[in-house]
């Protein structure tokens, strides 16, 4: 039962992950694209195109949180495993990347929840940039929760890999 | 605050035991945030904290180290970087510690247009070290000068730690770029005069071999077609900045649009590469801005508590003359370096150093040149420097102790080159100074 449930989370959030890695990726090459054009018509034709730069800002944040779970399922977040986690073996060392798995659930539970909290408000007071564009910032800041969220889940996987002895 | 000692000593034992936990760094300085932010000013500090963490990745000045990134993994790629080398190989003649010089060359070259000091190591020891140890070099002559030489990419403009100091010492990144040339090209210098008498004392370290004889039109024909296209990048990029056409920002965009169409004009559209390449940088950048957010709030948790004025007022009224004060600076970050990774130092001292160095009247890009050199040499000094990791991953057949006696004169080369900077800025100020007049 346990183990179908795991299964299911790890393929639905592996489905989730390659579906945000994908439009990071879009927003990345965005990021150079729309640079680009900015400057071109600014050099060109005299005329940059009218808060570009803030999408260029946000496509940086959304990239971001896009990633955030994905990196983290890939193990590829700066570490510093200079003592503990490079002496302690076994079951030791299992327990040790279960309690850092849960200092990031806990960070990726606060995201969650003012994360969604914070955008609702700006939503319900219509917060906006005083930019060009008068962005709402819930745009901006709305991709948090749902980033961190996705961040909750693939802790979730991974310490459950651990409780059922499988690799962390 | 009165009491900002003990809770400077409170954040600094949290983040450490954190770090030593083996937490991911970007969620050891989150989560000390939260701690703090919630004992200062409660729950309401968590939407301030989701607001600053927008407003510390939102930024149109951190577009040059994705783009950056970008533009090192399609060269390195697209096989570019491999055919630099071997045009470079055809131009050295016959002299002692040819390879281990050609790994500088390749270095310099290399640096100007990939941010990563990873990146370039591995680059440089894929090409390098199966030719150099065919030819009978000993480690000392093929580990440890890929290793100085793949450093270099932090001190040449595209430097992505480079991008991150500037931005969070707040100065211009374009001028910051322009200033580690100066410190970067006299590294490289340092090295190729190492490698030189080394190889004359000890001739069985680097012995010499014929080469094979190219004619001229060859040579500059190759030269024309390897390495011409991807210097004009580097020199098209600084000058956009330099003269004031584009901002860091755009002339990274123009940089990493070029690249593309270079290497387009290479070997075709490769959706393969294109793929791969797109997905290391997201990765690389996803983990920085990460990193870059919880150092963002942890500076401001500091700068809340008071930590940050009163070590600057501590500073100011130690018996120590600046210059004093400021070898005192390195040397925390030389201890630091020997067993915490670069990034992470950054994040930790520069919201400490920066107005200290400000009261003290010294140049901030001067400043930061020096720091960032202390960085570079973090990165190659043992235990834990990435780059001997990465030098290990690359020469699997070495032990990690063959990797760390090679690190190690080249550790002290750093070291002389951070010296040369502290007592003559002007290699650091020298370029910034000439291009504003």
């Amino acid at each position: 039962m346990m183990d179908r449930f795991l299964k299911g989370l790890e393929a639905g959030v592996g489905r989730v992950n390659q579906v945000f890695v994908f439009i990071g990726s879009l927003f990345l090459i965005g990021t150079m694209v729309t640079t680009n054009l900015d400057l071109f018509m600014r050099f060109v034709f005299h005329a940059p195109i009218m808060g570009m730069n803030e999408i260029t800002e946000l496509f940086l944040l959304y990239l971001t949180f896009l990633g955030t779970a994905w990196v983290y399922h890939d193990d590829a977040h700066v570490v510093v495993d200079v003592l503990l986690y490079n002496l302690v073996e076994g079951r030791r060392k299992n327990l040790l990347i279960l309690q850092n798995h849960i200092i990031v659930g806990i960070i990726s539970l606060v995201l969650v929840y003012y994360g969604t909290a914070t955008t609702i408000d700006y939503i319900v007071r219509d917060v906006r940039n005083p930019t060009i564009l008068e962005t709402p910032i819930a745009i901006a800041i709305g991709i948090i929760p749902i980033g961190a969220f996705v961040l909750l889940l693939e802790v979730l996987i991974k310490s459950l890999r651990i409780l059922r002895g499988r690799e962390g | 605050m009165e009491n900002w000692v003990p809770l400077l000593i409170a954040i600094f034992s949290l983040l450490s035991i954190l770090f030593l936990l083996g937490v991911p760094v970007a969620f050891s300085f989150l989560f000390t945030n939260m701690v703090f932010a919630f004992i200062f000013w409660g729950g309401a500090a968590f939407s301030q904290m989701i607001l600053g963490i927008y407003r510390s990745i939102a930024m149109f000045s951190l577009v040059p180290l994705p783009l950056f990134i970008l533009m090192g993994e399609i060269i390195f790629l697209y096989e570019m970087a491999l055919n630099m080398m071997d045009t470079l190989d055809k131009w050295i003649g016959r002299i002692p510690g040819r390879l281990s010089l050609m790994a500088v060359a390749g270095g310099v070259l290399f640096a100007t247009l990939s941010g990563s000091s990873m990146a370039s190591t591995a680059m440089l020891g894929q090409t390098l070290l199966p030719e150099m140890e065919k030819k009978g070099y000993k480690p000392q002559m093929t580990l440890g000068p890929i290793m100085g030489s793949g450093c270099l990419a932090g001190m040449m403009p595209l430097s992505a730690l480079g991008i991150i100091t500037a931005t969070l010492a707040q100065i211009s990144v374009g001028d910051f770029l322009i200033t580690i040339i100066g410190p970067g090209l006299l590294m490289a210098v340092i090295y190729a005069l190492y490698i030189i008498i080394r190889a004359v004392l000890q001739p069985d370290l680097a012995p010499r071999y014929d080469v094979e004889k190219v004619p001229l039109t060859t040579k500059i024909w190759l030269a024309i077609k390897y390495i011409l296209p991807l210097t004009s990048i580097i020199i098209a990029i600084i000058a956009i900045i330099t003269t004031g056409v584009a901002t860091p920002s755009e002339a990274a965009a123009v940089g990493a649009l070029i690249c593309f169409i270079l290497a387009f004009a290479y070997k075709g559209v490769r959706i393969d590469i294109l793929k791969k390449a797109v997905v290391v940088t997201l990765k690389v950048t996803v983990m920085m801005f990460i990193i870059l957010s919880g150092a963002t709030g942890f500076s401001e948790i500091l700068a809340y508590t008071g930590a940050t004025q009163n070590l600057v007022e501590l500073v100011t009224h130690l018996n120590l003359p600046p210059m004093g004060i400021l070898i005192v600076m390195q040397l925390v970050l030389i201890v630091l370096g020997t067993f915490l990774e670069s990034l992470a130092i950054m994040m930790i001292t520069i919201p400490i150093y920066m107005p200290i160095i400000k009261t003290l009247g010294f140049d901030p890009f001067w400043f930061c040149a020096i720091f960032l050199i202390n960085m570079e040499l973090a990165t190659i000094s043992p235990p834990y420097g990435l780059v001997l990791f990465t030098m290990k991953g690359v020469a699997p057949h070495h032990t990690m102790t063959d990797v760390f006696k090679a690190s190690i004169p080249f550790n002290i080369l750093d070291a002389f080159a951070l010296a040369l900077v502290m007592a003559f800025p002007q290699i650091a100020l020298f370029l910034p100074h000439l291009m504003k007049h």
